[in-house]
């Protein structure tokens, strides 16, 4: 919200510099956003009268106009291309080196030999509106040779709020004011509401309704007869401008005006087009549709707080008006609405009609009911005094039943409970009694009736804050919770934490991404997850399509990101994330209440890596060489190593989104727990990655639960160990484990390790037939092995391996 | 013989102090001191010598091998210094040729931020929980004393799975879940995943990261919010740091402060960094409403707490001097491989 401060000094006096009261302001709970300065270009701008008008000899566009600025000042001849001038006209001229609004600075000029020593303005040249049409008349007793600027106010400092959504009478000048007057000590002033009524009065013309009280508390209204619509007076419409808010003419301006004052919306209805001079407060009923000042006929939905008039209805309540009842240039008596409307019914309205106005924002906040009447008479004040209309005599005011004030009963020990500041009785009167709070403190109880405007204090602690916002949020002294607790992680933070640690020092960089997919994403990933498609929470309202789903799998959002650094740069790339997938739980599945203390989705905590690229860049040690299966399975096998989980299997997979002879799932305690393996080509292709991108994915649930993190001590081997090689040619089919697995069954205990140090095709072992090579630790212990002894339960193995495999010992 | 042996220690002298390797010098050794040696050779000759000249003859034989033996051991300690000298020169590398560096990566910078964050609260005695991320408008909104017609309900604001699932807009809603299931005190820091309808631009994202902090306890005040985030911020940023607090509103704390920290950069003055103000805004924070301790079923007679909530992302790419928050969640490697 924007408060111009000449609006604010009219209410409240200020000898504080702006910046100051800016910082005052902030500081306790009154944001100040920004300080602007409005009008400061403006320079060497004077009323003058315009005493002869002849027409340009060289331009029927153009008019030369002789203006006097004053006794004393010599008359100017002026150039003008407006077309709204007459002679005795009092108007703006910016004298040459003078500057408008914009900050252009006006010479001595000629046209076509004309000289026009200055420049007649518009309202727009001088910051007052957008009118740009024609040269503004001058209003309000400025004689010539007076600095308009100065006379208007035209140059001003705009305060910008950020007003939070709890305090909707810090929504106008008034409001502010208040809070200016509480936090320096000086005396809030009120507009001035004096005015004389006609002698017709509006009883007997106006008769108000109030259907549903339970969504209009109040309806106030008043009767004007119109002199005219004209424009509203230039330091109204300067301010308007300042405060953000376009001036129209005189009506528009003058309840717009009010409501900036004082946070009261208003309605103005032409009063002809009000059937039978009845304003019913009902709920819309079905079939029934309005056309509002935006011209779009709205269909009403049942529910929806409309005035209407005898018949039908003619706004809707809070949010806009309709255009039949909209006040014209031929309209002569005005009816003023003057209510107050239940927030949450104004709020839904606007977002069922999804017509947001300046009123529905005020109305949802939740207004003052004691408003309604003071903003009429203001009403009536102003347009008296601008010559806009006359009020009828006396007020239709519907009020069924007043509010009570809230009344709070505390203690200063109580207020100070949650502050730990030393706030004391004197204190709590100290910070409260200006901003508007009656309190009467007896010897043991402070009693403390709340005004009206103040809807958001409720209760005790309400006023907790109050007084310590007023009293200072820095003077309270910092301390220390006393008791000691025990700090600490969670068991999945640290057991992330440590999946960290092996992924970076095996050189993975951690990415985080959106745990968003898409439908397409399953066509591209392939039928395997047509799973994950059926369980996968769909979001109401997504941005936009691809971030449509909760993420089901943790490939595609990877993948966006290998594509990012494949695209950017040859850099081999190896990313990993620990992130979540989700999917609907029990009730949200079946569309169910979700119970207090359950969470709605399931949420699986994954680790996934992706290997695309370059393994590194050749070096003088190394040839390049792309990422490939064993690098993913390699990372794998040290994060099972590093918690301590043994015995993990890999077992061949062939499934999408895996390449048919490339993945593995891997499976330990009995468990799969994740799979590693290389996209199929066409995955990779869909997600315009490199075709090697090797992919590993691990649930980190069952891994918590499997780890033993090395817990238990193994005594060291006292005695040696013996190495015996083995070679074998097999079939090329015959997987590497299951080749080890026979070695150890057939070496038995004695077999500490079994390690393949080479594996060779070619030639030398035949068409389909590989060569793999072992080497094979015995050791006991008990004693030292004899050589006998590992002679013979090595010659065990390699009959082991020819009478199981057929294989061919080398 | 005597003159023989003269003869013959004179020249084994010579070919000690010639040999230029080890294995010339075990020729010498050999050719005199060896079982068929010039010098050996003479010992046995000693029988054709006269009996009374045999003991002069025998010493001085045996000082002539004792001379050679101390020659050569002498020459073969220089040979064998000589020799590894020569070897250490042929193994000389290289040393600025690049070494075999295992590859590093590195955590992500938000992990980073949450590490740091966390560590800070750890040790003043909170715990590091998390919670769900699809979350119940109980949860995120009316258990946090956010009325039904609260603008941050709006669907332009939250995303939206049924008429009450929705992502959670903020870490708060564990606030309400860790009161529910533990008995006070309660003290936690719970950093995870946020989401808001935000169209992502250099500010925004519609997916972002909060810490969320509880202390909920007997006789817990205001004062007491300052000073636990007050050691954060001088920890976290540096002693030297100035930090403020400002009125502000949140429906599920009163009274609510945010946090201000002077400006790193200008030191208060006002720069580009804190858009002039001197001030940076750090985190939101506040007295649990006792709207909040009643839904959970605590006592809001007995007990009172504090709780605070930042945005993480805020805090890494000010700490880091990041301009854009797209680049945290392009994964980048050029960007991701600057932290560590």
């Amino acid at each position: 919200m924007r408060v111009p401060v000449s609006w604010l000094k009219d209410y409240v006096d200020i000898d504080l510099d702006v910046e100051t009261l800016a910082e005052r302001l902030t500081m306790t709970g009154t944001k100040v956003e920004a300080v602007i300065p409005v009008g400061s270009s403006l320079r060497d701008i004077v009323a003058c009268k315009v005493l002869e008008l002849k027409r340009h000899p060289q331009s029927a566009s153009l008019q030369i106009a002789k203006v006097a600025l004053g006794q004393g000042m010599p008359v100017r001849q002026v150039v003008t291309a407006a077309s709204n001038l007459a002679a005795g006209d009092l108007v703006p001229v910016v004298l040459p080196g003078g500057r408008i609004a914009d900050g252009t600075e006006i010479g001595q000029m000629e046209f076509g030999g004309v000289v026009s020593e200055g420049m007649l303005c518009s309202a727009r040249e001088l910051g007052v509106s957008a009118q740009a049409d024609g040269i503004l008349h001058l209003d309000g007793g400025i004689a010539p040779g007076d600095d308009v600027v100065a006379h208007y106010t035209l140059a001003d400092t705009v305060l910008e709020f950020e007003i939070t959504p709890n305090r909707p009478d810090c929504l106008c000048v008034v409001g502010i004011a208040r809070e200016v007057a509480a936090i320096t000590g000086k005396t809030l002033r009120t507009p001035e509401v004096s005015f004389t009524e006609l002698a017709d009065a509006i009883e007997g013309r106006v008769s108000i309704d109030i259907d549903d009280p339970d969504l209009c508390p109040r309806y106030s209204a008043r009767l004007f007869r119109l002199t005219g619509v004209g424009q509203s007076p230039i330091v109204m419409q300067a301010r308007l401008s300042a405060a953000g808010v376009r001036p129209i003419n005189a009506i528009v301006d003058v309840t717009n005006y009010v409501m900036l004052e004082l946070n009261q919306p208003l309605h103005a209805f032409d009063f002809d087009a009000v059937g039978g001079g009845r304003i019913v407060v009902r709920r819309a009923r079905s079939g029934e549709s309005l056309v509002t000042l935006d011209r779009v006929e709205r269909p009403l939905q049942p529910g929806m707080l409309v005035i209407a008039d005898s018949e039908k209805p003619i706004a809707v309540a809070g949010v806009m008006g309709g255009e039949e009842s909209e006040i014209t240039d031929s309209t002569t008596t005005v009816l003023l609405e003057s209510a107050t409307f239940d927030r949450q019914s104004v709020w839904r309205t606007s977002r069922d009609l999804k017509l947001r106005t300046e009123a529905s924002s005020r109305f949802e906040k939740g207004l003052d009911p004691a408003t309604t009447v003071p903003a009429l008479n203001r009403v009536a004040h102003l347009f008296e005094v601008m010559g806009a209309g006359k009020a009828f005599a006396g007020i239709v005011d519907n009020y069924p039943s007043p509010e009570r004030p809230t009344v709070i009963r505390t203690t200063a020990a109580r207020i100070d409970r949650s502050l730990g500041a030393g706030i004391t009785a004197e204190d709590v009167r100290a910070c409260l009694v200006p901003l508007g709070f009656g309190v009467i403190s007896a010897a043991d109880e402070i009693q403390v009736e709340v005004p009206s405007f103040r809807r958001d204090v409720t209760e005790e602690i309400d006023l907790a804050e109050e007084v310590v916002r007023i009293w200072g949020y820095n003077v309270v002294e910092p301390t220390l919770p006393g008791g000691a607790h025990a700090g600490g992680y969670s068991r999945e933070y640290r057991f992330a934490e440590r999946l960290r640690h092996v992924l970076t020092a095996s050189g993975g960089f951690e990415a985080l991404t959106f745990p968003f997919m898409s439908d397409a994403d399953f066509d591209r990933l392939g039928s395997a997850v047509d799973e994950g498609r059926r369980e996968a929470i769909r979001l109401l309202n997504p941005m936009v399509e691809d971030q449509a789903l909760m993420r089901t799998t943790m490939i595609p959002s990877i993948l966006a990101s290998v594509r990012v650094n494949t695209r950017r740069s040859a850099r081999g790339t190896f990313l990993f994330e620990i992130g979540r997938v989700y999917a609907a739980g029990p009730e949200l599945a079946a569309g169910q209440q979700v119970p207090t203390g359950a969470c709605p989705a399931v949420e699986t905590r994954m680790l996934i890596g992706a290997m695309a690229g370059p393994r590194e860049a050749a070096q003088w040690f190394a040839p390049e060489r792309p990422f490939d299966f064993y690098d993913a399975k390699g990372v794998v096998q040290a994060i099972m190593e590093d918690l301590g989980i043994d015995h993990v299997e890999y077992a061949r997979m062939d499934r999408l989104p895996y390449h048919p002879g490339r993945a593995a799932s891997v499976v330990a305690g009995g468990r799969a727990v994740g799979v590693v393996g290389q996209l199929h080509p066409d995955v990779a292709a869909a997600y315009d990655v490199p075709e090697g991108t090797v992919l590993f994915e691990l649930e980190l649930e069952p891994l918590m639960e499997l780890a033993t993190f090395h817990s238990a001590y193994s005594p060291l081997p006292r005695f040696p160990g013996v190495d015996r090689d083995v070679a074998v040619v097999l079939p090329i089919h015959v997987p590497a484990e299951g080749v080890k697995q026979a070695i150890v069954q057939a070496g038995g205990d004695l077999v500490e390790s079994v390690r393949l140090f080479d594996v060779y095709t070619g030639p030398q072992v035949g068409e389909g037939n590989r060569s793999l090579a072992y080497t094979v630790t015995y050791r006991s212990m008990e004693r030292t092995l004899t050589d006998d002894e590992v002679n013979q339960v090595h010659a065990r193995v390699r009959q082991a391996l020819v009478d199981q495999f057929g294989a061919a010992l080398r | 013989m005597k003159e023989r042996l003269e003869a013959i220690l004179g020249t084994a002298l010579d070919a000690v102090a010639q040999a230029e390797t080890t294995d010339a010098l075990e020729d010498v050794r050999v050719r005199f001191l060896g079982r068929k040696g010039e010098l050996t050779a003479l010992l046995r000759q000693m029988g054709q010598l006269a009996p009374e000249l045999r003991p002069a003859f025998g010493e001085a034989l045996n000082r002539a091998r004792d001379r050679v033996q101390a020659e050569l051991e002498a020459r073969q300690a220089a040979l064998l210094a000589r020799e590894k000298q020569e070897r250490l020169r042929r193994e000389t590398i290289d040393v600025t040729m690049p070494g075999r560096a295992p590859v590093l990566g590195s955590a992500h910078p938000l992990t980073i931020g949450i590490r740091e964050v966390c560590e800070i609260f750890v040790n003043m005695g909170f715990k590091v929980i998390e919670g769900p991320e699809v979350e119940t408008e109980f949860y995120n909104f009316t258990a946090l004393n956010t009325p039904a017609y609260h603008p941050a309900r709006d669907v332009q604001d939250t995303f939206y799975i049924s008429d009450s699932v929705l992502l959670r807009t903020q870490t708060s809603p564990m606030q309400v879940r860790e009161m529910e299931r533990s008995k006070p005190p309660v003290k936690v820091v719970v950093p995870g995943k946020v989401y808001r309808r935000d169209q992502i631009d250099a500010t925004h994202s519609p997916v972002f990261h909060q810490i969320e902090g509880l202390l909920v306890d007997e006789g817990v005040t205001f004062a007491d919010l300052k000073g636990v985030l007050t050691a954060f911020a001088h920890q976290f940023y540096g002693a030297d740091r100035k930090v403020r607090f400002r009125p502000h509103y949140f429906p599920f704390t009163e009274p609510s402060a945010e946090m201000d920290v002077s400006c790193g950069l200008c030191g208060g003055a006002g720069c580009r960094v804190c858009k002039g103000e001197g001030w940076i805004e750090i985190l939101g924070s506040g007295m649990v409403h006792p709207n909040v301790l009643r839904a959970v079923g605590y006592d809001p007679e007995a007990l009172t707490g504090f709780a605070f909530g930042m945005g993480l992302e805020r805090i890494v790419m000010l700490k880091y001097g990041i301009d854009d928050m797209r680049l945290l969640f392009e994964n980048d490697l050029r960007f991701l491989s600057q932290f560590r």
